[in-house]
């Protein structure tokens, strides 16, 4: 995974992206214990609104030219990872991409969601697993709800954190 | 206002393919959850400082 890392910091470098932010399951691994996932999901930027399919998807002429052509599930394969790049698609993603933080995984810098973002994105999103996730992330204590209050208010959320407490949190 | 991309479809593909992934083999499961183990090793110092910095950052909010 550190060579997968690796890759997507000189993809940053040499222009290919913007830049990244690790999202989903391989995110929230930075911050409680894992989920069983075999994919590295990344939000980035796309430079305009079409829809875009995975060959589409900035990156992905970059990651062709050296040999990394294999797609699973809808992911590029970099060093054994099956990398999703996630096109940002709402406020609440480009807000979790900006203000990503760089993390160290074994010597190499790793652009990550904030935990509070990646919480309100499974809130958002809403399925039974993001349900499970966000327990895990406020049973281990991972949490900074003040941050966590401000993105919920700022993106129209409120109402479902409560109901998430009402049902799961009594 | 911004607009974004439509990502429905890529989503819509991605919950097919979870669901031909969760037919493989119990032994490339397994393989995965023993990556997936080596990876949670390599991060626990990480998981805890951040738990330590929430810690932190309650506790000073109850002192100020």
């Amino acid at each position: 995974m550190k060579e997968t890392f690796a890759i997507l910091n000189q993809m940053v470098t040499d222009g290919a992206i913007e830049n990244y932010a690790v999202a989903g399951a391989i995110g929230a691994i930075f911050y409680v214990e894992p989920f069983l996932t075999q994919d590295i999901d990344v939000l980035v930027v796309t430079p305009d609104a079409e829809y875009r399919l995975v060959i589409e998807l900035p990156g992905w002429e970059y990651l062709k030219s050296r040999g990394y052509n294999e797609i699973r599930k809808e992911g590029i394969v970099v060093e054994g990872w099956p990398v999703q790049f996630m096109p940002v698609s709402n406020p609440l993603e480009e807000d979790a991409y900006r203000t990503a933080q760089t993390l160290d995984y074994e010597g190499t810098p790793v652009r990550v969601v904030l935990a509070e973002y990646l919480l309100a994105i499974m809130l958002k999103v809403g399925r039974l697993k993001d349900y499970a996730r966000i327990e895990m992330f406020v049973k281990q204590d991972a949490v900074d709800y003040e941050r966590f209050e401000e993105i919920i208010a700022r993106h129209g959320l409120q109402e479902k954190w409560l109901e998430y407490k009402r049902k799961f949190l009594k | 206002m911004k607009t974004y991309p439509d990502v429905s479809e890529l989503y819509r593909r991605r919950e097919a393919a979870r669901k031909t992934e969760a037919k493989r083999p119990i032994a490339e499961k397994l393989a995965v959850l023993e990556q997936l183990r080596e990876i949670q090793e390599k991060l626990a110092p990480l998981r805890e400082a951040h738990k330590a910095k929430v810690r932190a950052a309650r506790a000073m909010k109850k002192i100020g």
